[in-house]
């Protein structure tokens, strides 16, 4: 392969420049990329895109928060996680972890004025135990949510999990 | 050293126009499989011609994963389309995923493979989503650096996929289709046409999908992707997300009239349905093919 001239050279540098102040834009909205005459809109356009695909991402790595939480509860996460810098699934889960604690804190707060749903604070508890495995370097864990005890062990982004109800 | 490449560009260019892309299988209409399709996937056998199967999620050496692409490849033809190659990446491609790519590849031995025009790495930052490149030729260098770089680790051809153009470029010197002109010229790939994409693409920037389409070298254009979009705030989102709109089949239509296309792929990403109320789009996809080889 015939190497690039020297003007090809600065082209390709000016590329990378360019791409990475882009990257840079699109996963951190508050950073500028002033000076290459892209259109804001367009980048929030963009970023907002990016958002609505990492959530859906979402999806496949804490599959049974629509099963076990419901689609409102995804919804919210989006609202939530807009605000929220994505760089890689390892984000995503720190905010789903973060997000379902808030919830359980919002849960409890609730019950002292009415009677607690059980079920969905167990729900929340074990999408934040999902996420602590997932996100954790160890590969089996025995997570007790109520009175269930699960055997979790993580291969890569999947989880294997056995257990009373699952 | 630099004989040794140049003799290895030479081989690779003069194997590339070996390539006869009319030779290709036909493998019909088929669906992007996604794992909630898994239940239903043999009950709705009759409507899938064949799989594609993202690359990705096939890297991991985990025996489930394993076992269930053995499955779909001793009952589908099966081809490999990967999301994160960053072929349009200035900075090179990513070694251990090219090589995790090829594998996969190489253990499915498909008519083709397919990736995208596109960037989704750079600064060290995973941008998570497909990213467009300047249609520019610095751009076309980059492509042709990368594309050689991945043709040398499969043996099979390669495909690649038009995106949306969410972010549009100050300064670029070509227009869509004379880029894609362009990467067909300097490249032995195909094109996996995104009809969708062409279409959410005509209709944000406000050009003629057909005349485009016209512009494009037919012999090139091996595979399809069609699915749903929205409009939100009067822009269209390639959302994945809804059934396909009458004017994307239009332009199907307009496609094969052109182009004496492979292969098919229903490409549905969100508000996933059950399968089997997919399948009647798979029917009139296949109705039209059928319909425009009558006619010609």
């Amino acid at each position: 392969m015939p190497e690039p001239l020297s003007s090809e050279f600065d082209e390709r540098r000016e590329l990378e420049r360019l791409q990475a102040a882009l990257a840079a834009r699109l996963v951190y909205p508050d950073r500028p990329i002033g000076g290459l005459g892209l259109e804001a809109i367009e980048l929030d356009r963009a970023a907002e895109t990016l958002v609505r695909k990492r959530i859906s991402q979402t999806r496949g790595l804490l599959p049974r928060s629509v099963e076990l939480l419901g689609k409102e509860y995804r919804k919210s996460f989006r609202e939530f996680a807009r605000s929220h810098h994505f760089d890689g699934h390892r984000a995503i889960l720190i905010d789903a972890e973060r997000f379902a604690g808030w919830m359980l804190a919002r849960a409890r707060d609730k019950s002292k004025t009415e009677p607690m749903d059980l079920e969905l604070q167990e729900a929340l508890r074990w999408e934040q135990e999902m996420c602590r495995a997932r996100l954790s370097r160890f590969r089996v864990r025995w997570i007790c949510v109520g009175r269930k005890v699960r055997l979790v062990i993580r291969m890569g982004k999947y989880l294997r999990v056995w257990g009373q109800g699952v | 050293m630099r004989r040794w490449w140049l003799w290895r560009w030479r081989m690779r260019w003069l194997w590339g126009w070996l390539v006869d892309w009319s030779s290709l299988p036909e493998l019909g209409v088929g669906i992007g499989y996604r794992e909630p399709f898994l239940g239903e996937l043999f009950d709705c056998r009759s409507s899938i011609e064949f799989l594609e199967v993202t690359a990705d999620h096939y890297f991991e050496p985990i025996d489930s994963k394993e076992a269930e692409l053995d499955l779909f490849a001793t009952n589908f033809p099966l081809i490999p389309h990967g999301l994160a190659m960053s072929l349009g990446s200035a900075e090179g491609l990513d070694e251990s995923y090219l090589k995790l790519y090829s594998e996969l590849v190489d253990r499915l031995k498909p008519a083709w493979c397919s990736e995208h025009i596109s960037f989704t790495r750079a600064g060290g930052i995973d941008i998570g989503h497909l990213t467009p490149v300047p249609k520019t030729d610095a751009a076309l260098g980059v492509l042709h650096d990368n594309i050689a770089r991945l043709q040398d680790s499969i043996q099979v051809p390669l495909i690649l996929e038009n995106i949306t153009d969410t972010i549009r470029y100050p300064t670029e010197s070509y227009d869509g289709a004379d880029f894609l002109c362009k990467l067909c010229d300097q490249n032995q790939v195909g094109l996996l046409l995104d009809v969708t994409n062409l279409f959410i693409n005509s209709q944000n920037q406000c050009f003629d999908p057909v005349e485009f389409l016209r512009r494009l070298p037919a012999d090139r254009i091996i595979q399809l992707h069609f699915v749903g979009g929205f409009i939100e705030n009067g822009v269209w989102v390639d959302s994945h997300s809804g059934a396909t709109q009458e004017p994307i089949w239009e332009l199907i239509e307009q496609v094969l009239g052109l182009a004496a296309v492979k292969g098919m792929i229903l490409e549905r990403d969100e508000n996933l349905p059950a399968l089997r109320e997919l399948t009647p789009e798979l029917e009139h996809a296949r109705a039209i093919v059928q319909r425009v080889r009558r006619a010609s």
